[in-house]
């Protein structure tokens, strides 16, 4: 007898063996199953990649998820983190030419791996110190694209109109981070981006190259940093 | 105790009532789906703590695979055990089948044959589970879409034999067990007649599709009628299990699954 239990391509060779429901065939009943477990993982796809797949559209969002399906089956308990890889295989996927959608991936993942994590404590910054402060922003996602992907973050559960699509072709620049419950996304400036991706590769203050900043667009940088542990390096990528 | 799933879309309904008026919810209990919660230190568990505070939880889980050949996953044991310190549920309860290997989780509840081998392998793994957890584990009859023409005893046998063999727990789902009889023509009655009055700790209702050659238990509809009258058949034997109404797909207003919730408790009480 095989056993069916080692694989459920196994379970699939189970025609004689087993019994159909109602008005089914051996095979299409073993199918429902198959067609369940397809069906499970899709979803968790659409689901954990709404935006992205607002981005790319049905037809190609399902085509490579299904791909995706067959090159990564699941491995754990849970769909709520399924597609752990997706962003790279869209990457990397012929059919996808425009780089924002990698990065509209990137920041989903992102996202919901922050959704699920734990309350994050805003740290007070001592201003007599914090030219020499250097932070660890492991956890924030910096994003600098040429379309509005927020724009269609916002809008993902409905789509976007014709209008609203001829705004999405500009710059966009965030930072994705935690502070205490919520899952923040705090717009940018291109110099803001710039600092702040400074900070990221250790850095402190003093040694990040000047950029002109008002005093008040100083404060989102140190609200985000705010939400980071400080550490002291071991090396410094300039 | 009549209850219902516990779903992320309703979170914010079930929030605002706990603040103005908890009874406004019309339940004696939620259950979640415990995978759901194992990974978690979000909004998603903040919630449920909150809730727990208020409403006793029952736990359900989808992956344990208890009918698999393989080793416990020790790490989602322990995973689900630091949640039932946390939340302190009233059950902790799973589905008798197996789910997958170690590689490959294939989402899906999947029957076995039903023979006195998979009792005794079953059986040794739920003893190995209840001495983990310190209580009795509660099991869930499956709806099926293929049986084993090798079994050597029906559904219900299996189940009646597990309990008296383990002291494990049933959770009945009324809308499985008719799922299988129009799907397999199994006997309803059976359980009624063999299975033991104190080994059914929880009663599952839910909404099927029926897709032309087969029913599907896809939790997307109203409880059908004839659910309802089996339901009401069972309540009376086994009167001290708990009630919890599941709705997934296509989910409607808090209140329309709570007005289900309410029809069992109402036929709960034309029993007593």
């Amino acid at each position: 007898m095989i056993n069916w239990k080692d694989d459920f391509s196994n379970f699939n060779l189970c025609q004689d063996l087993i019994i159909p429901a109602g008005k089914l065939s051996s095979a299409d009943a073993l199918q429902v199953y198959n067609n369940d477990y397809q069906a499970r993982l899709l979803d968790a796809l659409c689901v954990n990649y709404e935006a992205t797949w607002v981005t790319i559209g049905d037809e190609d969002f399902i085509a490579i998820a299904k791909e995706y399906i067959q090159f990564y089956p699941s491995n754990s308990y849970s769909l709520n983190f399924y597609g752990t890889h997706f962003p790279e295989f869209l990457h990397q996927h012929p059919k996808i030419i425009d780089s924002y959608v990698f990065q509209m991936a990137l920041f989903e993942r992102h996202y919901w791996k922050l959704f699920h994590s734990s309350f994050k404590q805003e740290q007070t910054i001592n201003e007599l110190q914090i030219e020499k402060l250097r932070f660890n922003l492991e956890e924030i996602l910096l994003i600098n694209s040429q379309i509005d992907l927020l724009k269609i973050w916002q809008n993902r559960d409905n789509g976007l109109t014709d209008n609203e699509v001829d705004a999405i072709f500009k710059e966009c620049n965030f930072a994705l981070f935690k502070s205490m419950h919520k899952v923040e996304i705090s717009p940018i400036s291109k110099n803001q981006f710039l600092i702040l991706e400074e900070f990221k590769r250790g850095k402190c203050l003093q040694e990040i190259s000047v950029y002109e900043l008002e005093t008040s667009e100083w404060a989102i940088i140190f609200r985000v940093l705010s939400y980071c542990p400080r550490y002291i390096p071991k090396t410094i990528h300039f | 105790m009549f209850g219902m799933g516990l779903r992320h879309q309703h979170y914010e309904e079930i929030l605002n009532r706990l603040e103005v008026d908890p009874s406004s919810l019309r339940v004696d209990h939620f259950e979640i789906i415990t995978e759901n919660f194992l990974d978690t230190k979000g909004r998603a568990f903040i919630n449920l703590k909150k809730i727990s505070e208020h409403i006793p939880i029952c736990f359900h889980g989808v992956s344990l695979s208890i009918a698999s050949d393989e080793e416990f996953n020790w790490e989602y044991l322990n995973k689900i055990k630091k949640l039932e310190k946390e939340i302190s549920p009233l059950i902790v309860s799973d589905h008798l089948c197996w789910t997958g290997t170690k590689h490959k989780n294939l989402h899906n509840l999947l029957p076995i044959p039903y023979t006195k081998e998979e009792l005794n392998k079953i059986s040794d793994k739920v003893l190995k589970l209840q001495d983990f957890f310190k209580r009795p584990m509660v099991f869930e009859n499956l709806s099926a879409y293929v049986q084993f023409k090798n079994s050597e005893m029906t559904e219900a046998e299996f189940f009646k034999e597990l309990h008296l063999k383990t002291g494990c727990e049933i959770l009945l789902d009324i809308n499985n067990l008719y799922v299988n009889l129009n799907n397999f023509n199994c006997s309803i009655d059976e359980w009624f007649q063999i299975i033991p009055k104190e080994a059914v700790k929880e009663m599952h209702l839910a909404g099927f599709t029926d897709m032309g050659q087969y029913y599907f238990d896809t939790h997307s509809n109203p409880i059908h009628s004839d659910v309802w009258e089996y339901y009401h058949k069972f309540k009376i034997k086994f009167n001290t299990a708990i009630t919890t109404v599941e709705w997934d797909e296509d989910l409607p207003s808090y209140d329309r699954v709570a007005d289900e919730v309410q029809k069992a408790k109402l036929i709960g009480r034309q029993n007593d």
